[in-house]
């Protein structure tokens, strides 16, 4: 007789394993603790000839666990069908699975390698970016950031509050009022400057609030914080909704 | 010639390995007793990229130039008796007698050891055999005995026996929620440290994902063990494709790593693949090329789970397959690109590249997955993907604080001292991770 396919499930684990019909319940038992860890004499089995169903019968039972009996037991005799599913119960009060089940783990369980340790690897990303210059290594790393810096600024120091402007983007061109320009600690701790905008229809992100911090007023949805590269002033009315796009080449 | 040796081992490996192969010989028009199927005068897709994968024997029957190693008998004989018996040499199959329980250190050190020689003496056979070897391609489980002991002490060795070929994997990786065994954990991260500085790019499947995707778009409702691994089977094609059919572009097992690779820990690219959906859905589903790239980037055709959102890019290959056209994939990426669901890594280059591959896909008889005039797999290596590390650590650390079972690993002659050699090693790791994502410029199309 060949293999057959079930589900193994316990409190822990659930796989697909294949079991032979010829092996003895012991043997059966000696699988199933490689799988759950539930050592043999503590096992209650389960078995559920639907393997998602909730119809069931008990084929093992820890309470009158006898080594010997089980040896002449054969698994052909408890008619197990093809997908069904065999679920492992542990009744050792003193188990070595006790807490593998929690979802947090305690801090101090947790492996930790400290940033000192990391950087006296060798064979790690870091060093590699360390040994290549790359990244913030890159000599020209931080006089790039700060040249991106100054033009955004530059940008924003023309814009002024009240102003008309548009942002065009992948999704199109959105119109709106220019409702803010500066930097912004709730956003990303005051590293950037920003303009917060209110868009003429709802294709904003935001009411002009940022985590709860209003920076400026705006109808639900219709406002934004950008870059001052993305936002162009000028004399940008707004546009009527209706107005078919000339542009657009759906058919 | 550039041939590639197949190297399932373990139980899911054997199993992946076989559903692999069943498509594979259909893809080429190979009958499954080896020969070619009625009316052909040579394999489909070309003799040449064909030969990486098959050899050929005087009699004009042809041979896949793959190994299956388990140390249990049963799957084994079961590929000896089935309907593909005739396909594979005897000498390919090898079983030993006791299994791994489980358990890494088994696969590792015990039992495996007993069958290594053997199975490195048919390696070398089948390497003989090969005018310009190009490498292997692993088939493995990381979390149970087999796979990830024995998988791990053969690339070890297949480091020193065969130098800088290249060495791929498919690996199956722990599912998020469930465990398939309660030390899952300690296998997994055993074996991950152990194959880290051998294995060149390791494309890891997750089961839940897959399963995930059998129940949702092939509307199986109790996926098992053969509707998981036809869906592999269906990646693992897309992967190796441009390798197999003549005329590709990718056609070199370490462009993989060029391509794909920018730091040699970084190798665990995550793998999407489309379009996915059953027969019933066939005629309802969209299969544009633009429609089938922006499927990759949804968290439901990956491979893995994990959240590509909340990370960077490295390096993404599109391997297409059947009636593409460049024109429509250029527009594709560039819809993609523009969507800036893409965040790259800005520090290091960074880039988009095409495969196109004119054979299209195969399905399987019987098989829930319809046919496809059109296929993409997407190979993108992403930060995201430190996710899926981070979860096993701490599963390791859960029990690795207990001492739980460390018993049963010092009890087949580990030493304690490497599951802190290896557990430190995956920290690293998960810091690599996080030093590809830093040192940004801030994005310039922002929005909040």
């Amino acid at each position: 007789m060949s293999d057959i396919s079930i589900y193994v499930t316990s409190n822990l684990t659930s796989s697909e394993r294949r079991i032979s019909p010829q092996w003895d319940l012991h043997y059966l038992k000696t699988r199933l603790e490689l799988i759950t860890g539930i050592e043999p004499k503590y096992q209650t089995i389960q078995y559920y000839p639907i393997a998602n169903s909730n119809e069931s019968r008990k084929i093992a039972d820890s309470s009158n666990y006898n080594e010997q009996a089980d040896k002449e037991v054969t698994v052909t005799q408890f008619n197990i069908v093809p997908f069904s599913r065999l679920h492992v119960i542990d009744t050792n009060p003193d188990s070595e699975l006790a807490g593998l089940d929690e979802d947090n783990i305690s801090p101090d369980a947790e492996f930790k390698l400290s940033e000192e340790e990391y950087a006296k690897k060798t064979n790690t990303v870091l060093s590699w970016k360390q040994n290549n210059k790359l990244g913030r290594f890159n000599p020209e790393f931080d006089s790039a950031k700060v040249k991106l810096y100054e033009e955004n600024l530059a940008i924003a120091e023309t814009m002024k509050v009240g102003q008309r402007c548009r942002v065009i983007n992948i999704g199109g061109e959105r119109r709106g009022v220019v409702k803010y320009i500066g930097k912004i600690e709730v956003l990303d701790k005051g590293e950037n400057i920003w303009v917060g905008v209110e868009f003429d229809e709802p294709t904003g992100k935001n009411n002009g609030s940022i985590d709860g911090v209003k920076i400026f007023e705006a109808k639900p949805g219709h406002g934004s914080f950008l870059k001052p590269k993305q936002v162009e002033v000028g004399d940008f009315p707004e546009l009527d909704p209706f107005m078919s796009d000339e542009d657009d080449d759906e058919l | 010639m550039r041939e590639v040796i197949s190297i399932n081992v373990g139980q899911a490996g054997c199993q992946i390995g076989n559903a692999c192969w069943e498509l594979y010989s259909q893809e080429h028009g190979i009958r499954p007793d080896g020969y070619l199927e009625e009316g052909l005068d040579r394999p489909k897709g070309g003799e040449e990229g064909f030969s990486t994968f098959f050899s050929e024997t005087g009699s004009g029957k042809y041979v896949p130039r793959a190994l299956y190693v388990d140390l249990e008998p049963n799957v084994i004989d079961e590929v000896r008796t089935g309907k593909y018996k005739d396909l594979f040499h005897p000498e390919q199959l090898i079983a030993g007698k006791e299994d791994a329980a489980n358990n890494y250190a088994r696969g590792h050190y015990t039992v495996g050891r007993e069958i290594l020689d053997d199975v490195l003496d048919r390696v070398r056979k089948m390497s003989d055999q090969c005018d310009g070897l190009q490498g292997f391609l692993f088939t493995h489980s990381l979390g149970g005995g087999t796979g990830s002991g024995l998988g791990s002490l053969l690339l070890e060795q297949l480091s020193i026996d065969y130098g800088k070929k290249s060495k791929l994997e498919f690996a199956v990786y722990p599912a998020p929620q469930v465990s398939t065994s309660v030390v899952e954990p300690y296998n997994t991260v055993l074996t991950t440290h152990t194959t880290l500085e051998h294995a060149d790019c390791t494309f890891m499947v997750d089961n839940e994902a897959i399963y995930d995707m059998c129940r949702r778009n092939l509307d199986i409702a109790r996926p098992n063990f053969d509707s998981l691994n036809s869906l592999i089977a269906q990646v693992v094609s897309s992967v190796t494709a441009s390798l197999r059919f003549d005329g590709s572009l990718n056609v070199d097992l370490n462009e993989f790593q060029t391509n794909l690779v920018p730091y040699p820990r970084i190798h665990f690219p995550l793998v999407s693949y489309a379009p996915v959906f059953s027969k019933q859905r066939a005629n309802h589903e969209a299969n544009s090329v633009s429609e089938i790239t922006a499927s990759c980037f949804e968290p439901g055709n990956q491979m893995v789970k994990c959240d590509p959102r909340t990370g960077k890019y490295m390096a993404t290959c599109l391997l297409y397959r059947g009636d593409v056209v460049t024109r429509d994939v250029q527009n594709s990426v560039a819809q993609v690109k523009a969507k800036k669901t893409v965040q790259l890594v800005d520090w290091c280059p960074t880039g988009f590249k095409i495969g196109i591959c004119y054979q299209p896909p195969t399905a399987i008889a019987g098989s829930d997955l319809a046919s496809a005039s059109r296929a993409v797999c997407m190979l993108s290596n992403t930060t995201a993907i430190a996710e899926a590390w981070r979860r096993i650590d701490r599963k390791f650390d859960l029990m690795y604080t207990k001492r739980a079972f460390v018993h049963w690993y010092v009890g087949e002659g580990m030493e304690e001292g490497e599951f802190t050699e290896a557990r430190e090693d995956l920290a690293a790791l998960e810091r690599d991770y996080i030093e590809v994502g830093t040192d940004s410029f801030p994005e310039e199309e922002e929005e909040y």
